[in-house]
């Protein structure tokens, strides 16, 4: 029994490609059966269909070439041509599959040729191509991607068989690669249930696909729509949890009137597919769909520009957070600096400490010694003074032997310190690769590295900060302990760089996250102009005839896919906003594979199962914890030196209620001085969010948040009345647009960036800052259970 | 060098130059393919893996390689391919014999055995038992002798009587002569008028013995042996199984089959005596006396008829086997570096450079190592060339090899 997966049922039919009872779908093709050179294309081929369908034909046939996503060898089969020509994504090899080819009597030259990124053979012993009797050994780790075995007449007139491997990827058949990419896409979305291996497949078709294209040769057009795709499933971070960046109420809209514009259509192309088979497709039919391509590509050209905008003030604040981060990278290296020079002043005073004990110990053992000696012949009073000098010595040896420990110690902190300064500046490499990384792929042109898995920058993730994090702080501690000079301002100078840093990436990947989707529409956009005119140049072709081709017939299985694909999407954000909104995994998979109909019912079964947990659920009502206030020593000494002060909210901070959501986040500042005049803070987060799930804390990845606003700042008062400041809070959105209600609101559960900006705060000296007020305004669930504020103290 | 083949003269057959890093000589895919009509087969390779039994009968094989590898129970078998001779027992009619040659014909000669091919091996390590044939095949079988002439019986002779007028051919197996009338009864006038001068002939066919059978053909000979050259640099493991012998000398057909005697059936006469006589049964007239030359004719006719003497058939002679035809020698690099084309050395070259990048550390190794014994003593520039190239590959290798093990067997 075959071990090789069953590819019929993996891949989702695609109507345009109609397999027959009576044979594999390419064999009903004119273009196979009377076409020159014999062309097949579809997804999965078998060879020996192929030589069957070769045999129907009336006339000999010269050259074969061969397109498919995976090709089986199952049996040995002899091909008699001057050019046979393989394109195929894999190829199994069955035992005893043999692919012979012979050259006719009549040509002077013969040629295989074969392109694959995938051999697996059962029987790797045996030899599977044979080129006029013999076989090159072509094992599976030694097969290149591009094969071309060739048998020319020499001078002599002796025919010469040689062998041409290399790793390029000459482009194939457009229209396969069209139907591999919409495979691809289907199988992505095939939803719930889906095995592992079905994932990876779909990243391997479309690097396959990108790889081809990306040729010289190759259709620029394909290579970009596999390149989006390769990116989109490569961005897959299943461990972090994306957040639409609306409302799940605008996304139910939304799918709704996406659904509506599907079912307009669904049966539009259901009764063509049907008229297809039955009648024939007419000129009017045509007009219908190009109207729907012509609208598809209005559609494009609204959401470009809206992805345009969107890229751009994320280019905004990227470039904003990398200035900060060059500009902390200075501070950092002075901080360096001092901390070496407090390193190497603390080390000369201990050297010296270290000296003084050691002639003082030297001295009072020798002392003690002759004072042991000559009061022995003294008296007892001389001896018992002798006793004593000895044992004072001891001390001293022994204070030595700790001073030389801290020495070591000493020696041991810096040493991890400067590591950990070496290891913040991989970081930042790291960063600035990885942001390098993202902007490069704005050149459509350079494609090529996309289908390169190694060249994928994986940003630094959530994990690896918190761990630098508590390494730093462990790290320090020696030094702290130490009273060495320059220690706390290097740790500071530390902490607000892995801050800045991680606000960087944050920012690049989200801008990253913005150029992906602008990306996408002006793909999309120049797809779907080009569709409408080739959809027009084909109506016209068309004319009254009954008949048309296969080519033809995937315009029509596309826009209909391209639908179903904005409303898979368009679900898929809901469960996305439905697992933010609900903390809930959601219950409804959409698939690409499943039919309009599915679809619709599935959107209505998202749309039950929300009112039902709405119903079920604890009320949501308004929270409006105690503020912090944030008086404590070093956080301030921060805000003076830094001019920031990073603020960590963890779950563990309000452990009662459930699903906080935060709307207004106010800050202000307290002075020991009267100051009465506009200040103006930067609120930011750095756009990962946690919370708490019946599972455990879950991690969301969201826009980073970044706003600035101006306040008076009064007088001082008591700390509990702190909400009377006026004009000091600021809400939370996305775009700067307080109006716009229809924007997701962040849990507090993260990182809370404050900055006092120098250039608009002229004069404003942060010394006499004495406390720092924050506090929070949302929704939340469970507030019945009642509710206390964190404190400054309380907080992490 | 002691064991070099003269190269022969191109046979008619075409000539094909194989030039794969790797590749395998299948019994089984060589079976249907176009390369089992080359004359001439070259092919050179680093790897040649050789499975099952190879048939290019009478060709000529040039192979070098660095590693020849035998699977079990596998040879290349250049051996004449054996020729159709005639079927023991099938007759052909027009060889048999007739009423005039009673004895059957002789059969055809069988064919020529087909002489056997050329082998050449030069490698640099052959694995596993080498088994090269170039035989010649047997001479063909020769054909069977034609039946000797099988008699007619009396009754189917009378139809041979007819009414004739004037003078008339002999037919076939007769003695023509003069009749002398002894009819009783007739006067002399009458004999003077009637008799005379009269005509007659006499078959004797119904009197005779059948023919003899015909001698079978003389058997093919044994096509000749051809050569076997096997070179190798390292010693063999075990002892090849080398053999190019002349073919064996064919089989005779059978004789022919002796003819069936005659029964004793009517003796025929026909009488023309000018005045519309019939014709008679002899038996009927015995009293006609038969002269001379017709006594003598059917005296003839009974001796060749009795005959039985022995045909013998000729035999035939096996193939020669040529001196020297099969040598196993060990080869040194310069003599194996003069067998390699420079085309054949770039190739190794990138096979090794494809290996090193593949992580295939000792075969690029080997295979680089194979490329400088072939170069050593290279005078012209190009090949002095590779030798450098792989000399600093494998100081290279040997350097990375120091600092980190291999990592591939």
């Amino acid at each position: 029994m075959s071990a090789f997966p069953c590819w019929t049922e993996i891949y989702p039919p695609a109507r345009s490609f109609p397999a027959t009872q009576a044979g594999p779908a390419w064999s009903v093709d004119q273009q196979f059966l009377g076409g020159r050179p014999a062309k097949v294309r579809d997804l999965f081929v078998d060879l020996a269909d192929v030589a069957t369908a070769l045999r129907r034909r009336d006339d000999a046939v010269d050259a074969i070439e061969i397109h498919a996503d995976v090709l089986r060898i199952g049996a040995p089969v002899s091909f008699t041509a001057q050019l046979v020509r393989i394109h195929v994504r894999r190829i199994e090899v069955g035992c005893g599959g043999v692919l012979q080819v012979e050259q006719p009597a009549n040509a002077g030259e013969c040629a295989l040729e074969i392109v694959s990124d995938e051999l697996v053979i059962e029987n790797a012993a045996s030899p599977w191509i044979s080129f006029r009797g013999f076989a090159p050994q072509l094992p599976p780790d030694e097969m290149s991607r591009r094969v071309y075995l060739q048998c020319t007449r020499g001078t002599t007139g002796d025919a010469l068989i040689t062998l041409g491997t290399t790793d390029e990827v000459p482009p194939g058949d457009g229209l396969l690669g069209e139907l591999q990419l919409l495979t691809a896409m289907r199988l992505r979305h095939r939803g719930a249930g889906a095995a592992p291996q079905v994932a990876e497949l779909s990243l391997r078709i479309a690097s396959w696909v990108n790889r081809s294209q990306t040729h010289a040769e190759g259709d620029s057009r394909l290579a970009l729509e596999s390149a989006l795709l390769l990116e989109r499933l490569r961005t897959l971070r299943p461990e972090l949890h994306a957040v639409p960046s609306l409302r799940l109420e605008r996304y139910s809209h939304l799918a709704e009137r996406t659904a509506n514009a599907l079912r307009a259509i669904d049966d539009e192309c259901t009764h063509l597919f049907d008229a297809v088979a039955d009648i024939g497709l007419r000129n009017g039919d045509a007009e219908v769909v190009l109207g729907h391509y012509r609208n598809c590509a209005a559609l494009s050209q609204n959401l470009l520009q809206e992805a345009r905008r969107d890229e751009a003030a994320a280019a905004a604040a990227c470039a904003a957070s990398r200035r900060k981060l060059e500009a902390q990278k200075s501070k950092l290296e002075q901080a360096r600096k001092t901390f070496q020079e407090g390193c190497d002043e603390k080390t000369r005073q201990l050297k010296l400490e270290a000296g003084v004990g050691i002639g003082g110990a030297v001295l009072a053992v020798v002392v003690g010694v002759l004072a042991t000696v000559f009061g022995s012949a003294n008296g007892p009073a001389a001896a018992a003074q002798g006793v004593q000098g000895a044992a004072t010595a001891a001390r001293q040896l022994s204070r030595l032997l700790q001073i030389l420990n801290r020495i070591w110690d000493l020696v041991k902190a810096v040493r991890a310190t400067l590591e950990l300064l070496m290891t913040a500046q991989k970081v930042y490499e790291a960063v600035a690769k990885n942001l390098a990384g993202r902007q490069a792929i704005t050149e459509a042109s350079r494609l090529t590295s996309w289908s390169d898995p190694a060249s994928g920058h994986d940003p630094v993730g959530v994990a690896d900060w918190e761990a630098l994090r508590v390494e730093v702080r462990a790290a320090f501690d020696e030094a702290l302990k130490m009273e060495i000079s320059g220690a706390t301002e290097l740790l500071a100078a530390i902490e607000v760089f892995i801050i800045l840093s991680e606000e960087a990436v944050n920012t690049g990947v989200h801008q990253a996250r913005c150029m992906q989707v602008r990306l996408q529409r002006e793909w999309e956009l120049q797809r779907d102009t080009t569709d409408a005119a080739a959809v027009e140049a084909r109506r016209t072709m068309l004319g009254k005839r009954a008949e048309i081709d296969r080519a033809t017939l995937m315009f029509y299985e596309r826009i209909q896919d391209q639908l179903k694909l904005q409303l898979v999407r368009a679900i898929g954000n809901m469960r996305d906003a439905y697992r933010y909104c609900t903390l809930r995994e959601p219950g409804f998979a959409p698939s690409l594979t499943d039919s309009g109909a599915t679809l619709y019912a599935l959107l209505a079964s998202a749309e039950a199962e929300l009112t039902q947990f709405l119903e079920n659920s604890q009320r949501m009502s308004t929270w409006t914890p105690t503020a912090y206030r944030i008086w404590e020593r070093r956080a301030l000494d921060e805000l003076t030196t830094e001019r920031t002060l990073s603020w960590t909210i963890s779950l563990h901070n309000y452990p009662r209620v459930e699903r906080i959501r935060i709307s207004e986040v106010h800050v202000w500042l307290v002075c020991s001085k009267p100051c009465y005049r506009n200040i103006s803070i930067l609120v930011s987060t750095p756009g990962i969010y946690k919370d708490r799930t019946p599972a455990g804390p879950i991690e969301f990845a969201a826009a980073p948040f970044s706003s600035t606003f101006q306040y008076n700042l009064l007088p001082p008062r008591s700390h509990g009345d702190a909400r009377d400041h006026r004009g000091r809070s600021v809400h939370i959105t996305l775009h700067g647009d307080d109006a716009d209600k229809s924007r997701f609101e962040p849990t507090p559960f993260t990182t809370w960036r404050i900055h006092i900006p120098a250039d608009l705060n002229h004069g404003l000296d942060l010394a006499d800052v004495e406390e720092i007020g924050l506090e929070f305004r949302g929704t939340a669930a469970g507030i019945d259970a009642g509710e206390t504020a964190g404190t400054a103290e309380a907080s992490p | 060098m002691s064991g070099s083949v003269p190269a022969t003269a191109v046979p008619e057959r075409p000539a094909l130059r194989v030039l794969l890093p790797a590749v395998v000589l299948d019994a089984a895919l060589l079976a249907g393919a176009s390369a089992g009509q080359a004359g001439r087969i070259v092919v050179r390779a680093d790897t040649l893996r050789i499975a099952g039994r190879c048939l290019l009968p009478g060709a000529t094989v040039d192979i070098l390689a660095r590693r020849i590898e035998f699977a079990p129970d596998s040879a290349i078998d250049v051996s004449g391919a054996a020729v159709a001779g005639f079927d023991a027992a099938a007759r052909d009619p027009t060889r048999d014999g007739t009423a005039q040659h009673l004895d059957g014909h002789q059969g055809a000669g069988g064919p020529r055995g087909n002489d056997g091919g050329l082998i050449r091996i030069c490698a640099r390590e052959v694995v596993g038992t080498a088994t090269l044939l170039a035989n010649g095949s047997a001479g063909g079988r020769s054909q069977r002798g034609g039946d000797g002439f099988a008699h007619v019986n009396g009754q189917h002779a009378r139809r041979d009587a007819c009414p004739l007028a004037g003078d008339m051919p002999v037919p076939p197996g007769a003695v023509a002569g003069i009749v002398r009338m002894l009819m009783p009864g007739l006067d002399s006038y009458q004999r003077a008028r009637y008799g005379g001068h009269a005509q007659a002939w006499l078959r004797f066919g119904t009197l005779g013995q059948g023919g003899r059978g015909g001698a079978p053909g003389r058997p093919g000979d044994g096509g000749s042996g051809g050569r076997i050259a096997l070179r190798h640099a390292t010693p063999l493991a075990t002892t090849p199984i080398l053999a190019a012998s002349g073919g064996a000398a064919g089989q005779p057909g059978e004789s022919g089959a002796r003819g069936e005697p005659g029964a004793d059936g009517t003796h025929v006469l026909l009488v023309n005596l000018g005045h519309g006589f019939e014709v008679h049964d002899i038996d009927m007239y015995w009293q006609y006396e038969l002269q001379g030359e017709l006594m003598s004719g059917l005296a003839q006719l009974r001796a060749a008829a009795a005959s039985a003497a022995e045909i013998v058939a000729e035999p035939a002679e096996a193939g020669r086997t040529l001196p020297d035809a099969v040598s196993c020698t060990p080869a040194s690099n310069d003599e194996l570096a003069s067998e390699c084309p420079l085309d054949y050395l770039e190739l190794i070259r990138a096979g090794a450079s494809r290996d090193i990048a593949r992580a295939k550390r000792s075969r690029g190794l080997a295979r680089y190592e194979w490329l400088a014994e072939l170069t050593r003593n290279a005078t012209d520039q190009a090949r002095q060339d590779l030798h450098a190239a792989a000399t600093k590959a494998m100081a290279a290798l040997a350097s990375a090899a120091i600092a980190l093990p291999a990592t591939d067997g």
